[in-house]
């Protein structure tokens, strides 16, 4: 891996940066269908999770997650031990895409600017010039993003949530799509700044890769042991087709029903013993969001309960904190949002049937 | 009654009525709490109007208890420890009575002061006076509300301790229950059905208020008051206050409703029936309830010997029934006319006769047999040998034991004198004519008496005018060929009971046992104008061969048991008093004066009519004494069948009500599936219910929580599916999911017809058939759990 010293990694010219902005979107391939076919939609997901999956042995519900949040116009963070795949999965959703992709090395004396960008004084014309940070990219992969200072994550975060930059009064819109993947490791705690549980309240889902299993694992001591894997991972799908995606999963229908067992949930976890603080309602929203980019990736255009149910350890897990005797008990947040799943009620709509 | 069920929801229905204050204060809860404490107890002690009369005792004991409950209460509210609420709750209790019952004796009125225990004496002497001397009901007087009041007020205690500090509010039940059983136990069918109820909604108050109030954190200081954030605990929800009141609301009707449809609980909630024997012999309280089990129990119980004089075996009287009026049978209170048995019984009546009457002298054992009424040969005229306090009622001659005495081991010899009736002195007598010296209970009769009961009486007296001889033609015409001896046939005609309409219901079915025999000839007595009584007792007996030697004569010995349990009428005549008749076929002996003479009136009579009293060991039961012409028309034979074809039909019905009540159900969903009408949407979210009915049949119910998704994964996955049920029942989820989740604009792909729909719910259904065992398949079909399906219908 680079060992660059907060510099910018990058593996497309500059010149595409800002690509994305003010291009008209084609219409979604599977606009015309009307119904829950969404077949452009199905296949061109099958392509990338293909792509993904053959360099990412047997993690293919963590690059499914991934690109779930991508359609869900999330940021998604990856928090696991060093050496399982954090950075690898990243760079290769981003690649998988013929799209931007900027890479952030966080340490202790990054600063904002070094990820905004800054304004630079042009002799020559006497202005004042904005040079983009590595933040104007479709895919910004923010590593080691619990080693930076407060000041710099504060800055990316802000990006995250406004997709703007403001530099000198002027603003900036940023690229569209625009996905934040962030790492994080949980092991190294001394000197770093890990996010705070507001600021990890922005990001979408948090996804631990865990180990792969004994036979992925031999596959990738067999496959990846000469060249790169990422050498060559060819991208499979546009920008605008990805644009085009989201604009499609954004239209995905959302019943009473499946609303009901959102907000049934939200306020479970409110209610939890276990929980000294449940999910926000910018939680929910995020939920249903993600929610609705896992039906469109099933290939269905309506959200089921078991989409909002499938989503939801790894979107809500990150934002609980629990109480310190739970902690005590061996509970963690995951088995939490388990054991609500199994207790709230999936509203039957049968109910409303007369006998 | 009902607005006390009602009770416990609305006071926790404070609770999860949440959005403002997020938790009641703790006080105002702690407040709730032991208010909902007093009213349990002092519901509990109602049922004390059965041994206490009147209500004016009632305020007393509310104060007592609300000074107990808000003793506990301050201590709880003080947040002071559990012992400290105890002795609070002490101190009101002795302040509370103090103040109320011993004013004159304290500081202040409230703290015992010089000469308490000196003001105390009396009370409790009073107390101790009215418990032994008095039958329940007493009246109210000092003492006695006093002790009342501290019973009660320390069982409030005690339950209040169980309930809240121990955290044990089911096991508080034991204390209102004490309470209830004080007047069960001195009076039974004191309670009732009211009492019962009262006591029973008080418990399920307790119940619900401690659920309400001990599932906040026990001790608020702890965790600091102020927290209302998101570490709460969970709440109940709203609705399991209005669940709860239901549940408990119908288990105490069932309580009060069962005891009616169950054989043998006909009297009272704490029946002294025989189903209760368990716990020991009955005390014979009401004689006619104890009488007929007696009879019917197969083995014989309670033998006593008694060895007499008189050469021939004795009625053994126990006590008389004379107040027929009521809706029960039972000994009439006595209270007031009892006197000490301590010498001669004093026999106005029998004064003239005395000189001609005959003298006999019984030694009764009773070992085991247990009764408050002691047996005596009638008429009882000296008793020696008793143990403990008795007194005797001198209207009837009853002897009965007061304080708790009972007849169990006692050894006693009773002198009796009996006039020495014949038939000529008998007849001579004129009728009688309502002279004062017979009460007027003797001769009493309801007004709502059934018409049978006249009829026959006119029928059978016609134009006789001659008191013996009207009672002559009662007997004989109930020892007549029609009548049969029974004691089962009462038990299956719904009549073993006593009051008037069982003697009505004896009169048409002609089949019972000495009791209906006995009543009927009383009551007829009655309406013939012969003042009556029912004697209720021990047939002779059988002679055990031994002999007792008492003053140097030899005295034959009899033994009785409960098989020789018996009833007969006596029937009053003006100068010789009370005569005792046989008018029960079969049992016990026709006395000599009653036997009919052989002047062929009455030809069809039974033959032992003739038997000599002097005999000895009469035969007796219904097999060998059967009257041969009588016995087979007797029986009301026809009417039985169709009443057990009748009442097979009902309880078949009821078995098989479920099965009826699903395939119903599956009609109407099959009709409307079939019914091209129906919106595909609809047909899509019937066809997915009625597929999750079938499943829950067959014994795999979906959960609340679990998704259409997880429902078939977990069905595919435990293996209650065989053959085409799986693909069948992914078709059917798909369409289920999207007609309840997807679009109005999603529904347009072509649907699938209604019978396709029908014919993947049978696969499913005939999958998870195949997958099932015979026992599952069986309750499927019988039992099916989705008619009572947990999942809550908007």
């Amino acid at each position: 891996m680079d060992s660059q010293q907060h510099t910018v990694w990058s593996d497309r010219p500059q010149g595409s940066v800002l690509a994305g902005a003010g291009e008209p979107a084609r219409p979604g391939p599977g606009a015309a269908s009307g119904n829950d076919g969404l077949p452009d939609f199905h296949e061109t997901c099958g392509r990338i999770l293909g792509a993904i999956n053959t360099v990412i042995d047997g993690k293919a519900d963590a690059a499914r997650l991934a690109l779930t949040v991508l359609l869900a116009q999330g940021h998604l963070l990856l928090e696991d031990v060093p050496g399982v795949g954090k950075t690898m999965l990243a760079k290769t959703l981003a690649r998988t895409i013929d799209c931007s992709v900027r890479r952030i090395q966080f340490t202790p004396d990054l600063l904002p600017s070094d990820v905004t960008g800054v304004s630079i004084y042009n002799q020559d014309k006497h202005t004042f010039e904005f040079r983009a940070g590595p933040v104007f990219a479709n895919i910004v992969i923010g590593d080691e993003i619990n080693r930076a200072s407060a000041k710099t994550q504060s800055a990316l975060l802000e990006c995250m949530e406004e997709h703007q930059v403001t530099v000198d009064g002027q603003s900036y819109i940023l690229a569209d799509p625009f996905m934040v993947v962030a790492t994080q490791n949980p092991i190294e705690m001394e000197g770093t700044y890990p996010l705070p549980e507001a600021q990890r309240d922005r990001f979408m889902a948090r996804i631990s890769m865990g180990y792969p299993d004994a036979r992925a694992e031999m596959d990738m001591l067999e496959t990846h042991q000469s060249v790169s894997p990422l050498s060559g991972i060819r991208p499979v799908a546009g920008v605008d087709e990805v644009r085009a995606m989201i604009a499609e999963v954004r239209g995905v229908y959302v019943s009473q029903a499946v609303k009901e067992y959102t907000v049934g949930i939200g306020r479970a976890t409110r209610e939890h013993p276990h929980l000294r603080l449940g999910a926000s309602p910018r939680a929910l929203l995020q939920l249903l969001r993600a929610a609705k980019a896992a039906a469109a990736l099933d290939g269905r255009n309506f959200v089921l309960p078991d989409d909002v149910a499938g989503v939801a350890d790894p979107v809500l897990a990150h934002r609980l904190m629990l109480d310190r005797r739970a902690v005590t008990a061996g509970e963690t947040a995951s088995s939490v949002v388990a054991s609500i799943l199994a207790a709230v009620p999936v509203p039957a709509a049968t109910r409303r049937l007369p006998d | 009654m009902t607005a006390m069920l009602e009770r416990p929801p609305e006071a926790g229905a404070a609770v999860p009525g949440q959005q403002l204050p997020r938790r009641r204060r703790p006080d105002a809860r702690a407040w709730l709490m032991g208010g909902a404490l007093a009213l349990a107890v002092c519901l509990a002690a109602a049922s004390l109007h059965g041994v206490l009369e009147g209500w004016d005792w009632l305020p007393s004991i509310m104060t007592a208890v609300l000074a107990v409950e808000l003793g506990t209460t301050l201590g709880r509210v003080l947040r002071w420890p559990g012992l400290a609420g105890f002795l609070l709750g002490l101190a009101g209790l002795v302040a509370a009575t103090t103040a109320m019952f011993l004013a004159p004796a304290s500081l202040f009125g409230f703290i015992p002061g010089p000469g308490f225990t000196r003001a105390l004496q009396p009370l409790l002497a009073q107390a101790e006076d009215t418990v032994v001397s008095q039958v329940a009901p007493v009246l109210v007087n000092p003492g006695i509300v006093l002790a009342a009041c501290v019973g009660i007020g320390l069982a409030a205690l005690l339950l209040d301790t169980i309930a809240v500090p121990l955290q044990m509010p089911a096991a508080a039940g034991a204390i209102l229950l004490a309470v209830a059983t004080v007047p069960a136990v001195i009076k039974p069918g004191s309670i009732g059905p009211w009492g019962f109820a009262a006591a029973a909604a008080g418990f399920l108050l307790v119940l619900g208020c401690t659920q309400w109030y001990l599932a906040e954190p026990a001790s608020p200081g702890a965790s600091g008051a102020a927290a209302p954030g998101p570490g709460r605990k969970q709440r109940p929800g709203p609705g399991r206050f209005g669940r709860g009141a239901v549940i408990g609301t119908a288990s105490v009707l069932t309580a009060l409703v069962l005891p009616l449809a169950v054989p043998g609980f006909n009297d009272g909630l704490f029946p002294e029936g025989s189903r209760l024997n368990w716990l020991g012999l009955p005390t014979g309280l009401n004689p006619i309830v104890s009488l007929g089990d007696n009879l019917r129990r197969p083995g014989a119980v309670g033998r006593m010997t008694y060895a007499t004089d008189a050469g021939t075996g004795l009625y053994l009287r126990s006590v008389t029934l004379e107040k027929l009026s009521g809706a029960r049978w039972r000994p009439s209170d006595t209270r007031g006319r009892e006197r000490p048995v301590v010498e001669d019984i004093p026999l106005p009546q029998l004064r003239t006769l005395l000189a001609q009457g005959t003298v006999t002298t019984t030694e009764i054992s009773t070992a085991s047999y247990t009764s408050p009424w002691l047996l005596a040969p009638y008429a009882p005229a000296r008793i020696e040998g008793l143990a403990g306090t008795w007194t005797w009622d001198p209207r009837t001659l009853s002897i009965r034991g007061e304080a708790g005495t009972t007849t169990a081991d006692q050894d006693y010899t009773v002198t009796s004198v009996a006039p020495r009736l014949t038939r000529s002195l008998l007849a001579s007598i004129e009728p009688y004519d309502g002279r004062p010296e017979v009460d007027p209970a003797f001769s009493e009769l309801p007004a709502d008496m059934p018409q049978i009961i006249r009829d026959t009486t006119a029928e059978v007296v016609g134009d006789l005018d001659r008191p013996f001889e009207q009672a002559m033609a009662i007997q004989r015409y109930l020892r007549g060929p029609g009548f049969v001896y029974s004691e089962q046939a009462p038990v299956d005609g719904g009549y073993d009971q006593s009051g008037f309409g069982v003697v009505g219901a004896f009169l048409q079915a002609k089949a019972g046992y000495c009791v209906h025999f006995s009543a009927a000839m009383a009551i007829m007595a009655r309406e013939a104008g012969i003042p009556s009584r029912i004697a209720v007792g021990y047939a002779p007996g059988r002679k055990t061969g031994h002999t007792v030697v008492r003053d140097g004569v030899e005295l034959d010995q009899y033994e009785v048991d409960s098989r020789d349990a018996h009833a007969w009428p006596e029937l009053y005549f003006d100068n010789v008093g009370w005569v005792a008749f046989e008018p029960t076929p079969g049992r016990g002996v026709v006395p000599d004066y009653a036997q009919a003479s052989n002047s062929g009136r009455a030809p069809g009579q039974a033959p032992e009519d003739t038997l000599d009293p002097g005999r000895g060991a009469p035969a007796r039961g219904e097999t060998t004494q059967a009257v041969p012409e009588a016995a087979p028309q007797a029986r009301p034979a026809p009417e039985q069948p169709v009443w057990a074809v009748a009442m097979a039909a009902v309880v078949l019905l009821a078995l098989l009500s479920p099965l009826l009540a699903r395939t119903a159900r599956l009609r109407r969903r099959r009709a409307r599936l079939l019914d091209p009408g129906t919106p595909a949407q609809q047909s899509a979210l019937l066809a997915w219910r009625e597929v999750l009915d079938a499943a829950a049949d067959y014994g795999q119910p979906a959960g609340d929580a679990e998704s259409a998704r997880e429902f078939e994964a977990r069905l595919g996955r435990s293996g209650a599916l065989a053959g085409t049920g799986p693909a069948a029942l992914g078709r059917l989820r798909t369409r289920y999911e999207r007609a309840a989740y997807a679009g109005p604009g999603a529904q347009l792909q072509p649907p699938a017809a209604g019978t396709a729909l029908l014919a993947e719910v049978e696969q499913v259904r005939a999958g998870l058939h195949a997958a099932a065992g015979w026992r599952q398949r069986l309750t499927a079909r019988l039992l099916p759990r989705s008619l009572a399906r947990s999942r809550p219908e908007a």
